[in-house]
C-alpha cells in the first residue's frame, strides 16, 4: 500500500514539478494528516500545528526540484515536519492543554478504545521533554523503528531506544499521578 | 496507571487538519508567489535606478563642462568689454592731455608775448599806471 502511494506521489511530483498546481494539491491532500499530526501531537496546539504544516508545504513547493521520488518525498516531509515542530516548540515553549472538543478529528474512523485514557495520554505526553515527546510521536504515530527515528533526529540508535524506554516509564508515572488527582477530585 | 502500546497508537493516530487545508496552502503559495513577484519587480526598478546613478557622474561632468564653457565665454566677453573701455578711456585721456598741453603752450606763448611787450615798454609804466589810475 505504501509502495502504491509512493508511485502515485511520484507521478504527482512530476506533475507538480512542471508548475501544475493540481499535482501539488494532490501531494498536500495525501500528506496533510502526517505533517499536521506530527506538529499537533508534538505542540498540542491546533492553530500552531496548522501553521507549521502550512510552512512545511510552502518549503516543499520551493524545493520541489530537489525531490527525486515518492519515497524521498515521504522522508523529506517527515524530516522537515519534525524539525519545524521542534523549532516552533522552542520558540513558544508550548505547554498548553487542549480540550477534547478542540482536538482534531481522527483521519481514520476506528472505534475509540478509551477516550478518557487517550485524552489523558495526549495531555501527559505534552509534559515530556521535547526529544522524548518527538521520539514517542514518531514511534507510535508514524510507526517508525528506532533506526529510522535515530536517522531523523540525528542521534545514536541506542540513545533512541533508551530514551523511548525512559519516556514510556515517565508517561506511566505522570499518568498515574494525573489519574490519582482525578480520583482524589471525585472521591 | 497501565496503558498498552495500542492505547498510545490510538492516542497518537493521525488527524486531519480540517476541511480546506489544501486550499489554504495553495492560497499561501499564490500569495507568496505574488509577494516574490512584487519583490523582483521592486529589485528590477531599484537596479534601474542604480544604473541611472552609475551614469550620473558622467552627466554631472558633462554639465560641469558646459557650465565652465558658458561661464568662461561670458567671463571672456566681459574682460574684452572692460579692456576696450580701458583703451577708449586711455585715448580720451591722451586727447585731453594733448589739449591741455596745447592750451599750456598757447598760454605760454601769449605770456611770453606779453612779457616781451612789457619789457620793451618798461619806460611807459608810470604812464600806464597813471592811465589805469
Amino acid at each position: 500500500m505504501d509502495q502504491d502511494r509512493e508511485t502515485r506521489m511520484g507521478a504527482a511530483l512530476a506533475q507538480a514539478a512542471q508548475s501544475d498546481s493540481q499535482g501539488f494539491a494532490k501531494i498536500v491532500e495525501e500528506y496533510q494528516a502526517m505533517v499536521f499530526s506530527i506538529a499537533f501531537h508534538f505542540l498540542q496546539d491546533r492553530g500552531t500545528a496548522e501553521d507549521v504544516a502550512q510552512e512545511v508545504f510552502l518549503e516543499l513547493y520551493q524545493r520541489l526540484a530537489t525531490i527525486e521520488s515518492g519515497a524521498h518525498l515521504t522522508h523529506w516531509l517527515r524530516r522537515v515536519a519534525v524539525h519545524r515542530a521542534i523549532d516552533q516548540g522552542r520558540r513558544k515553549k508550548h505547554r498548553s492543554e487542549s480540550a477534547l472538543e478542540d482536538a482534531p478529528e481522527p483521519s481514520a474512523t476506528t472505534a475509540l478504545r478509551d477516550p478518557i485514557l487517550q485524552e489523558q495520554l495526549q495531555k501527559t505526553l505534552a509534559e515530556l521533554p521535547e526529544k522524548q515527546r518527538m521520539i514517542v510521536v514518531l514511534r507510535y504515530q508514524e510507526d517508525l523503528g528506532p533506526a529510522e527515528i535515530a536517522e531523523l533526529l540525528q542521534m545514536p540508535v541506542n540513545t533512541v531506544k533508551s530514551t523511548l524506554h525512559r519516556s514510556l516509564e515517565e508517561l506511566r508515572r505522570l499518568l498515574t499521578r494525573r489519574f490519582g488527582e482525578i480520583r482524589y477530585a471525585f472521591f | 496507571m497501565h496503558f498498552s502500546e495500542d492505547d498510545l497508537k490510538d492516542a497518537l493516530r493521525r488527524k486531519d487538519p480540517g476541511a480546506g487545508f489544501t486550499q489554504r496552502v495553495m492560497a499561501r503559495i499564490s500569495q507568496k508567489q505574488e509577494a516574490e513577484a512584487a519583490v523582483r519587480k521592486e529589485q528590477k526598478q531599484a537596479s534601474g535606478r542604480r544604473w541611472k546613478w552609475r551614469w550620473s557622474p558622467a552627466l554631472a561632468s558633462a554639465l560641469a563642462a558646459v557650465l565652465l564653457t558658458v561661464g568662461g565665454g561670458v567671463g571672456y566677453q566681459q574682460y574684452e568689454r572692460i579692456q576696450a573701455q580701458k583703451r577708449i578711456d586711455q585715448q580720451n585721456a591722451e586727447m585731453a592731455k594733448q589739449k591741455v598741453m596745447l592750451a599750456l603752450r598757447i598760454t605760454n606763448a601769449k605770456l611770453n608775448h606779453v612779457f616781451q611787450r612789457v619789457n620793451q615798454s618798461s619806460g611807459d609804466i608810470p604812464k600806464i599806471r597813471r592811465q589805469s589810475l
